[in-house]
């Protein structure tokens, strides 16, 4: 526990009387890719906000550490010094996240100025990490509406990178991505996980690329932890009946798959 | 991905303390709207001297300041100040009653017909839109209101002849994304005739920006009505109406305060009352 | 899913088709030369993403759009040519269902009233007879009756969508088109959905154009599908045998992009972000197997196998995603790595 880079004990947020996410335990260790999976009102996302601190006018009780950091306890000043540096958020759509007004470069610029980065050393670590989400350095000198979703969202990863980022956070990064789109996306942040030991925190409610690219897997149902553990087993041999009914609802694509069954 | 509203904790602050304020601003409005309403529904009972709101005139009793028999005290005929000012209240509600649901209704119909049509008949209808708010309101008013008589009616009818271009133009724009979405095209898809369209499905959609819009305007009318009596051309005497009112009594301001004085502020509580209601439906409806 | 494809019985005669429809918005073409039928008791599947076309498709066949050239055709008439009469049976046989109900159905009506107003164009009931079939039709889509008195955002996702399609099947359809119906909802709502879709068509014998972006719920619902990219088809055949053994590059990049249960990470192709070409094949710029003869020459459909295929190198590709391949040799040993979870899942 003492290495894992966010580590969350007997979380739960509550809004007034209503309790929105119970997590009893949630660790996320360095280079591992942990899953947190649900439906609409499972809790998940608040899971993740909760995470970071972000969230405003909700209860929010127990233990979070972030990079040795208890984000319940600390101040202003040091959630802003690990969030985009230790810890990045990666959301569902990016093109909104990102000032419409600012050039990709400035924005990278900015950031690492932000986190005391400057001048030759900024620019090569963007370069680098530009090159690590296979982005040309051109896209720099492009607005935000003039990329692609795609595109915008592996940049969002590479400001990641260039900061530092040791533990991504991603809120459904590619739900509103095309399919391909998708797949290329995945792959970059794959190979940082097993390159580079990029340790990720995945919300989403696709439960195949789920499956597919995570380590370890958080079911949630309205609010509670239905079942977690390895990524392959909880697939393989789901334990609870929400899991199973999960799994089985999703639509199966014919193919060699469908002949490699018995 | 559909979730119960509220579920979530957002990441914006909370707007719950800024909740009660702009509700606050919009029942306070529309509370003192009520009153003023109240007040011209009932002017002849409430009035201390009803007759006073007529034709009635004591010019014995000229000129008396604010006193415990004449509240507002009397004008230069020597008529209650007060039960005028509740008389005129009946006045302005009507022109701004009349002239909200003339320029209302003609200017909403134009604009979803032109919003769903599309085409050249939108075309026709935005440029005669365009036509008449080239003009400044207040001028169109009066060149209409020199060539009629000056009466109540005038004034109704010159203001809403200028104000239902605004009415039009807004609904046009607001019908036009009404009629690209779903359950318009569903509707269109069931073989549903194209008025019924535009009445049923398009019109109610589209008219939460308008409700905003009338009720800030119910200070303007107001404004450019008692501007146009103070000019002579609406109401004339002996009609109790604020802005005549307020004509005939400026000349007095040094040493009758009282004359001008409340008419005055009757318009400019009405009129603030309806921004009051306005602003705190708008700020409602956008949230 | 095997279901749909094992009872596959000869689709009857096309009630919807388009033939070499061309369509577009203002000065582009954002579909071209495009024909598909789609006949009562069958699914027939439109798959594609972002851009490809689809969803304008979807509203000329619904007689929303008209086409710069080519037809829509009800039956054997074309609807450019229909009169009064032809537009009511037209309209009163080719419904839809769209993707966001909270979207399809009007906020400020009930959703009975929605679904009253579908009955009151199309058939003459007073208003005791109306509340009952409304009932009925809220019954069949598994709602219960006092739903009707409510709004829309009264309603689940799910709900909603089930209005939708109550209001789709008051007018006694043949065919309906859904526009991603099941895109916006939970996956096990969606499952729900599906069932009361494959439920309803064997029923009614309803015919389905089903417009997704999701492979797994057009393989489970429809017998043919049609592959678009770029506003054209590429590929179309039976969907089982299309996505087993895709014959163009941009059906394997699909089938190859979406991710299963225990199954391998999704695989990249790559150059997405490349436009379509405006010369040759569009898809030339995004694709592996491309050569010269892509860029002089613009692929035209030609039956390859029991398919037809736009592509130069259909038969190349064939060859490369049939089982038997090395390619796909070394798939199958890595999946059957993880046996157990392939024991597990059974025939549905």
């Amino acid at each position: 526990m003492s290495d894992a880079l966010i580590s969350v004990r007997d979380l739960q947020v509550r809004i007034g009387d209503r309790v929105i996410a119970t997590v009893p335990e949630l660790d996320v260790a360095r280079g591992e890719c942990v899953a947190i999976v649900g439906e609409s009102g499972s809790g998940k996302t608040t899971t993740l906000l909760a995470i970071l601190g972000l969230l405003e006018g909700a209860a929010v009780t127990g233990s979070i550490t972030v990079a040795g950091v208890d984000v319940l306890a600390a101040g202003p000043a040091e959630l802003r010094r690990i969030r985009g540096s230790t810890v990045a958020l990666v959301l569902q759509s990016p093109q909104s996240a990102l000032n419409p007004t600012m050039r990709l470069g400035t924005l990278m610029r900015r950031a690492l100025a932000r986190h005391g980065v400057k001048g030759d050393e900024a620019r090569a670590r963007a370069e680098r990490a530009l090159a690590d989400v296979l982005l040309p350095p051109e896209v720099l000198r492009r607005y935000p509406h003039q990329v692609s979703g795609g595109q915008a969202q592996r940049f969002a990863i590479a400001l990641a990178l260039a900061l530092g980022a040791e533990v991504l956070l991603a809120d459904e990064p590619t739900s509103a991505l095309d399919v391909t789109v998708q797949a290329e996306v995945v792959a970059v942040l794959r190979r940082l996980h097993e390159e580079r030991g990029l340790a990720v925190l995945l919300v989403s409610h696709d439960l195949a690329l789920v499956s597919s690219i995570a380590d370890r897997v958080v079911v949630m149902k309205d609010g509670a932890v239905v079942e977690s553990g390895p990524a392959a087993g909880v697939f393989a041999r789901p334990r609870e009946q929400y899991t199973k009914d999960l799994i089985a609802a999703v639509p199966r694509l014919p193919g060699h798959s469908a002949e490699v069954q018995a | 991905m559909t979730a119960p509203a509220g579920a979530l904790p957002t990441l914006r602050r909370t707007p719950l303390s800024r909740l009660a304020g702009v509700d606050r601003l919009a029942v306070a409005g529309a509370v003192l709207l009520g009153i003023i309403v109240l007040a011209a529904v009932f002017a002849p009972w409430i009035a201390p001297y009803p007759e006073d709101g007529g034709s009635a005139t004591h010019p014995t009793e000229a000129l008396l300041p604010p006193s415990a028999e004449h509240w507002f005290g009397t004008d230069q005929v020597g008529r209650d100040v007060l039960s005028r000012v509740l008389f005129g209240a009946r006045t302005s509600l009507v022109i701004v009653v009349a002239v909200l649901a003339i320029s209302g209704t003609v200017g909403v119909i134009l604009g979803v017909v032109a919003g769903y049509a599309g085409g050249w008949v939108r075309d026709v209808i935005m440029r005669v839109t365009d036509v008449f708010l080239a003009f400044p309101a207040l001028l169109l008013s009066l060149a209409l209101a020199v060539v009629l008589q000056p009466s109540v009616t005038t004034v109704i009818v010159a203001i809403s002849a200028t104000w239902w271009p605004w009415y039009t133009r807004l609904t046009a724009s607001v019908a036009s994304s009404v009629a690209t979405r779903g359950f318009v095209d569903a509707a269109r898809c069931l073989g549903v005739p194209a008025p019924l369209i535009v009445f049923r499905h398009v019109l109610p959609n589209a008219l939460t920006p308008v409700l905003v819009q009338l009720s800030l305007d119910g200070g303007g009318v107001i404004l450019t009505a008692a501007a146009l009596s103070y000019l002579g051309l609406g109401a004339h005497e002996p009609t109790a109406e604020w802005g005549l009112m307020v004509e005939q009594g400026q000349a007095l301001f040094t040493t009758n305060w009282w004359v001008v004085t409340f008419p005055g502020l009757a318009i400019l509580i009405t009129a603030f009352a309806c921004n009051m209601l306005g602003e705190g439906l708008r700020a409602r409806l956008a949230r | 899913m095997t279901r749909v494809n094992g009872t596959d019985q000869a689709p009857e005669p096309p009630v919807l088709s388009a033939e070499r429809v061309t369509l577009g918005y203002g000065g582009t073409a954002v579909v071209h030369d495009v024909s598909l039928t789609v006949g009562a008791g069958g699914g027939v599947g439109l798959i594609g993403e972002s851009g490809s076309g689809k969803t304008t498709l979807a509203r000329a066949l619904l007689g929303l759009l008209r086409p710069r050239s080519g037809a829509i055709r009800y039956g054997s008439r074309d609807l450019a040519e229909l009169d009064r009469k032809g537009w009511t049976e037209f309209r009163g046989n080719v419904q839809p269902v769209f993707q966001d109900g909270s979207e399809a159905l009007n906020p400020r009506m009930t959703v009975g009233a929605s679904i009253g107003e579908a009955l009151q164009v199309h058939h003459r009931m007073d208003r005791k007879e109306r509340r009952e079939r409304i009932a009925e039709l809220l019954a069949d889509v598994g709602l219960d009756a006092a739903l009707a008195e409510r709004r829309p955002h009264q309603l689940s996702g799910g709900q909603r969508q089930r209005v939708a399609i109550a209001r789709a099947l008051a007018v006694d359809p043949r065919v309906l088109v859904l526009d991603e119906p099941t895109s916006a909802l939970d996956v096990t709502v969606q499952a729900r959905i599906l069932d009361l879709l494959e439920r309803l068509a064997a029923e009614r014998g309803l015919g389905y154009l089903l417009i997704s972006h999701n492979l797994g719920v057009v393989a489970r619902l429809c017998h043919t599908a049609h592959v678009m990219f770029a506003g054209r088809v590429v590929e179309s055949g039976a969907t089982l045998d299309l996505l087993t053994r895709p014959a163009h590059p941009y059906t394997l990049a699909l089938r190859d992009a979406v991710p299963r249960i225990g199954g391998e990470p999704p695989k990249p192709a790559g150059r997405t972000e490349a436009a379509p070409a405006t010369t040759g094949c569009p898809f030339r710029l995004r694709c592996p197997f491309a050569v010269d003869r892509c860029q002089e020459e613009a692929p035209r459909l030609k039956r390859v196998g029991t398919r037809n295929v736009a592509c130069h190198r259909a038969k190349t590709v064939l060859e490369l995603s049939a089982p038997g391949t090395p390619v796909e040799a070394r798939r199958r040993a890595r999946l059957r790595r993880s046996r157990g979870l392939w024991r597990r899942r059974r025939r549905r």
